[in-house]
């Protein structure tokens, strides 16, 4: 029993970990304490054990957002932040991590003026060893078989057999913060239910979430400027819509495309057939052997034979997507919510600006888009450091501190005058050390995230206003919170496999009549068995 | 400890008095005498004290050999168990040989990554391995000393730059928005599609290892062209050989000791290839085509958690090169070669 990371997390971070790629690690990609509470199934065996949730009432949102509905969004920082810890939660012996960053590496500690100050504020070195996000999986698996795990790490939902692993490697935190207990870290309180149900695993809590509310769902990003430029109408009310406007924004004579990804879950969404699993009538089934599934092959095969694909993205990696982007070469991009502010923060183009599409019907009306997991990813605590354990959870509560605090300033911020200068009573980060944040902490501890661009109300309340406008249709993955045997084992290889098959058709390689027996192949070699667990813990669960 | 005479090759093969000696001994000792005897303990003393010093010069190599090379062997075991990382070898459960199943049950992802691995291995032996040999005889024959060590210097090259480099250059070069591609869109010709075209696969592949490794391989064989004796191709000349006949009676069986030596070990080798350039090319041509024993080992293990049955697989991968290896060197035998060893 007991529940698990949602399938659909691991699909998106398999798809290329996008989500990941496209932000900073100090923007405030963020979500407030909202969470998608209703959307979670069949956790109630476990709700007797969960944290209590204490949101911090310390501070009012400029645009609130509605539980799972839309997230909390700030339009300034405040002006006199809040101090959350007293003392330095730290005991002077550092705390070793592993954990993974995007983009680049940081310096080393001696040239890392916001690590020092890190430190500092944290009263223990943070020691944590870190990797880029695409190779996490493989020095995890190293790390584990060498037995030399460090105080704390992260578990991204793709590594294969997390309740095992959790159980015979993490601390039990049940004792420290089900219920009441919580109360002795205010920070984590305030993290929602929601995401602790995800770190529950065998009727245990067993790591601490690393809270993206809505943000890791997925919507189409237009580069709204040019299309502005170009003079279009950004309305798509159907999938024909969509493909006139990618055949409007691609000019490969200018070195430009419309797509810098690949569309087919957008045209899924359109379909209603997003993510892995819909329930049925009380049934779990597979979305892969839907009949619409060769629909939207056929037109996202249709879209990359026209040309509207840039033409090296079955080759480039994720992170090259987001250059594309950025640069101009492609105008539109499959992302999460969390890359909105992102964007801004990286793109260094004059005049960028980004904006969602609605997601219609395939042949007009409404389509459904999918919900991502309310956590990307948990971190836990290795159980040889229990002695250690109610300092771990502090500095954890101190990295888990709340979107306007004076902690939440350092940690995403780094130093006033140093990282940041404050223009309106907003952090602005400083470009030459901008490269000095990822120490993969972010990845251990995190608090819930808000929308908040530094100098920018209105680029902060944008993703907030798409959010209202396109969640309202959504779906919650109705596996979130069931635990499956055989999921929990092979599920990442599937998607694996079905991922390089949706490649296969898109771009030509294989024809759209092959799906159908290939998914029946992948049915037999474990899919059945997945929903079979699956229905059957669903069942108990109501 | 088996017959004292057997455990010196090394000595055996680099010094004549050491043969000598060797041969003598082994004719000496009658037959069915228990080895390790008295004399037998003497002798090695002896030996000790006379290559002691070289032995000392090697031990760190052995060292070495021993706890990077057959230490990590013994991980093997991985492949009789179901296999978790955090459960380790001493917990992880035993399963006896079902992970050597997907050997014989025609597991189609399987199947198609050992056809591809066979496909590229002939492929790359027929057309990768001879152009470093001709290009070596082509070298040879260059007249001025300078223009061969420019050659030289430039084909080297490549070999220093690692496949990320060498696949970003190839993609830059030939990608749908690389050079080429930009510069026939911007004429307003048809584009090419070589770097995501599965059926040119192979031939990208093959073409990247020519342009990276051919300079390096030639090494060897100038090394050879250079041990062997001018008198030979003046004799052959006076007796009126001409280029052809020289480089087939002269050159080319003076190379033949090597060839087939690095034909062996490329045997050996022979399911065996480019995991690093493969897997940073997969995306593009997608696993179907691209799929090899390696990068199956790699997907199917490292990322899909299937531990136990990608050892199984490596397992098998590197008994049958061992196979091969001594296989071949056992036909070199036939044909009066030295091989790899000598018998």
């Amino acid at each position: 029993m007991g529940s698990t990371f949602t399938r659909r997390g691991l699909l998106q971070a398999s798809l290329g970990g996008s989500a990941l790629l496209g932000l900073g690690a100090l923007v405030g990609c963020s979500s407030s304490g909202t969470g998608t509470g209703d959307a979670v199934n069949g956790a109630s065996n476990n709700k007797a054990m969960l944290p209590d949730h204490l949101p911090y009432d310390g501070i009012t949102p400029d645009f609130p957002g509605q539980p799972g509905l839309s997230t909390d969004a700030y339009a300034t920082y405040p002006s006199e932040p809040v101090r959350a810890y007293a003392t330095a939660p730290g005991d002077g012996q550092p705390l070793s991590g592993l954990s993974y960053f995007n983009g680049s590496l940081r310096p080393d500690l001696d040239r890392n003026l916001y690590w020092q100050a890190m430190n500092t504020a944290i009263g223990s070195d943070l020691q944590i060893t870190v990797v880029p996000a695409a190779e996490y999986g493989s020095k995890f698996a190293t790390v584990t078989a060498g037995n030399t795990l460090p105080d704390m790490f992260t578990i991204l939902p793709t590594l294969p057999a997390i309740p095992q692993l959790l159980q015979a490697r993490a601390v039990d935190l049940t004792p420290y913060l089900a219920g009441d207990a919580i109360t002795a870290y205010p920070s984590l309180a305030n993290i929602p239910t929601a995401s602790w149900q995800g770190c529950v695993f065998g009727g245990k809590i067993r790591a601490l979430p690393i809270e993206r509310g809505l943000q890791t769902t997925k919507l189409m990003y237009l580069r709204r400027d040019i299309a502005e430029s170009a003079g279009l109408d950004a309305q798509v009310s159907d999938f024909a819509d969509f493909r006139s406007l990618c055949a409007e924004l691609s000019a490969p004579q200018s070195n430009r495309w419309a797509l810098a990804n690949l569309p087919l879950d957008y045209v899924r969404s359109m379909l209603a057939i997003a993510g892995p699993w819909t329930l049925e009538g009380g049934t779990i089934v597979s979305n892969w052997t839907r009949e619409e599934q060769l629909d939207a092959l056929e037109a996202a095969r249709g879209l990359y034979e026209a040309g509207y694909l840039n033409p090296d993205v079955l080759a480039a990696p994720p992170s090259q997507t987001n250059e594309w982007f950025h640069a101009g070469t492609a105008a539109l991009k499959w992302d999460t919510y969390s890359a909105w502010t992102g964007f801004y923060v990286y793109s260094g183009v004059e005049g960028f600006g980004v904006q969602g599409l609605p997601v219609p019907g395939f042949d007009g009306g409404k389509g459904q888009p999918v919900l991502g997991a309310p956590n990307i990813a948990v971190s836990a605590i290795s159980a040889d450091s229990e002695d250690r354990i109610e300092t771990i959870l502090k500095i954890a509560d101190w990295l888990a501190a709340p979107f306007g605090t004076q902690e939440y300033l350092l940690n995403k911020y780094g130093e006033e005058g140093v990282h940041h200068e404050l223009q309106d009573g907003n952090p602005v980060l400083l470009d030459e050390r901008k490269g000095e944040y990822g120490l993969g902490h972010i990845y251990l501890a995190a608090s819930p995230t808000v929308f908040y661009y530094p100098g920018s109300a209105e680029i902060s309340r944008e993703p907030q206003d798409h959010q209202r406008s396109m969640l309202p249709d959504a779906v919650p993955d109705p596996t979130v919170g069931l635990y499956s045997e055989t999921g929990s084992r092979s599920f990442a290889g599937i998607v694996q496999d079905v991922e390089a098959l949706e490649a296969d058709i898109i771009g030509g390689r294989r024809p759209v009549s092959e799906w159908t027996s290939e998914i029946e192949a992948v049915l037999a070699g474990g899919l059945q068995s997945i929903l079979d667990e699956y229905n059957e813990a669903y069942e108990q669960s109501q | 400890m088996g017959r004292p005479t057997t455990d010196d090759g090394v000595t055996q093969s680099t010094t004549k008095t050491a043969q000598t000696t060797a041969s003598e001994t082994r004719r000496a000792e009658p037959v069915g005498k228990r080895p390790g005897g008295a004399r037998g303990r003497l002798r090695w003393r002896a030996r000790l004290r006379r290559d002691g010093i070289l032995t000392v010069f090697v031990l760190p190599g052995v060292l070495a050999l021993l706890v990077f090379q057959y230490l990590p062997l013994l991980g093997n075991v991985i492949a009789f168990q179901d296999y978790l990382p955090f459960l380790g070898i001493a917990d992880s459960p035993w399963v006896g040989l079902k992970n050597f199943e997907i050997l014989v049950n025609g597991d189609p992802a399987f199947v198609r990554a050992l056809v591809n691995t066979l496909i590229i291995t002939a492929v790359q032996t027929v057309f990768v391995f001879p152009i470093p040999i001709a290009f070596a005889l082509l070298l040879n024959s260059l007249l001025s000393e300078r223009v061969k060590r420019v050659v030289q210097s430039i084909t080297y090259l490549p070999h220093f730059l690692s496949w990320v480099v060498v696949v970003a250059v190839f993609q830059h070069v030939l990608g749908g928005s690389g050079m080429i591609n930009n510069w026939l869109r911007t004429h307003g010709h048809e584009t090419l599609d070589v770097i995501t075209n599965p059926d040119a696969f192979i031939a990208l592949i093959t073409s990247q290892v020519v342009w990276k490794d051919t300079g390096w391989a030639t090494i060897l064989f100038l090394a050879v062209l250079s041990t062997i004796d001018t008198e030979l191709y003046e004799a052959s000349s006076v007796d009126g050989a001409s280029r052809t006949r020289q480089l087939w009676h002269v050159t080319l069986p003076a190379m033949r000791g090597i060839i087939v030596l690095l034909l062996i070990l490329k045997l050996g080798d022979s399911l065996t290839v480019g995991f690093e350039q493969i897997l940073l090319q997969q995306n593009a041509v997608g696993r179907h085509a691209s799929e090899v024993l390696d990068t199956y080992v790699y997907n199917n293990g490292v990322v899909g958690g299937n531990w136990g049955v990608s050892a199984a697989v490596g397992l098998v991968k590197g008994v049958v090169g061992v196979a091969l290896v001594l296989g071949a060197n056992r036909l070199a035998h036939a044909f009066g070669e030295a091989g790899v060893y000598r018998r």
